[in-house]
């Protein structure tokens, strides 16, 4: 795949067109839907894609396949955010892993010996993950969940659930350390969760 | 007594607590051989923890079949101009008079 990469790189470099192409067929969505996780819907993220593009294009002629051209271009545009977004400083470090300490499930509904007092309510009649997962509401609730993790969280649950990556890409495309990388992956699936019991809890 | 039982069960098996904690390390194999199979025992017999754990896989299912971001033809065509108008440096050739029509296809 490196090799594949290398081969795609260099051909763009040539002003290649249709290896243009192919490469925006192949991470334009995923890159797409990264600009949004990080600059919202706005106008700037439309500005921040065509620079990202634009650098990637640039970049191409010394890209050196250390790692694939899909983990490479995600740093790129990571980079292109940042400077757009830092001027509102809003943006934490991505290998900050936030506040020390997040629970999993809210500590109260444990005993002091580690067991449930207030356990999570068993899926209702019929209701099965698959079943869940196809409906629009559940969709629609997680959807506005993810948006409302923290930008890290919400970064690292990107790209291993939504996007499917591996957690090997997902520490070279954010410089994170495996253990954090699991930290946050746990964390933003533990929020997930949540705001799914509590839809749940709604709608039994 | 009570609390004898426990610290005896919890050498043999996770907690509740431990099991939310730890759970992604479990998935995603980060745990050791001991806390491993202590914490699998748990999910064994835990029906509030096997809830959790359906929660947090049917979590991971929606997030994985939220709608994939598309690239329309507009933003493929404005990213296509940009290329032919900045292609990268070097130039793949040297920039004639009339050679603009010659990349047509």
């Amino acid at each position: 795949m490196a090799d594949e990469d290398l081969a795609l790189a260099k051909r763009i470099a040539a002003g290649e067109e249709a290896a243009f192409l192919a490469l925006l067929e192949a991470i334009g969505p995923t890159l797409k839907r990264l600009t949004r996780t990080f600059v919202g819907n706005s106008a700037i993220a439309e500005e921040v894609l065509q620079e990202t593009w634009a650098a990637i294009v640039d970049g191409c002629a010394s890209f050196e396949g250390r790692s694939g051209l899909k983990t490479w271009a995600c740093r790129i545009l990571i980079n292109t955010a940042k400077k757009r977004t830092a001027r509102e400083a809003r943006s934490v470090p991505m290998s900050s892993l936030g506040d020390g300490e997040e629970h999993t499930v809210d500590p109260s509904r444990f005993a002091p010996e580690g067991y449930w007092v207030a356990p999570p309510t068993p899926f209702g009649e019929g209701k099965t993950p698959e079943g869940l997962a196809l409906h629009k509401e559940v969709r629609e609730h997680i959807q506005r969940a993810l948006e409302e993790l923290p930008e890290a969280q919400r970064t690292v649950v990107t790209l291993r659930d939504v996007e499917g990556w591996d957690p090997q890409e997902v520490c070279n495309a954010l410089d994170l350390t495996e253990t954090n990388q699991r930290v946050l992956l746990h964390r933003g699936r533990a929020r997930i969760r949540a705001a799914l019991e509590l839809y749940l809890a709604g709608n039994p | 007594m009570k609390r004898w039982i426990i610290k005896q069960v919890s050498r043999f098996m996770a907690t509740c607590r431990e099991t939310t904690e730890g759970y992604t390390d479990l998935t995603e194999g980060a745990l050791s051989d001991t806390e491993r199979k202590r914490m699998k025992r748990h999910l064994m017999v835990c029906p509030a923890c096997k809830t959790y754990r359906a929660q947090m896989e049917t979590g991971v299912k929606v997030l994985h079949e939220l709608p994939k971001e598309e690239v329309t033809e507009a933003e493929k065509d404005a990213l296509l101009s940009r290329f032919r108008l900045h292609p990268p440096s070097p130039p793949p050739r040297k920039q004639g008079g009339g050679s603009a029509g010659a990349s047509g296809t």
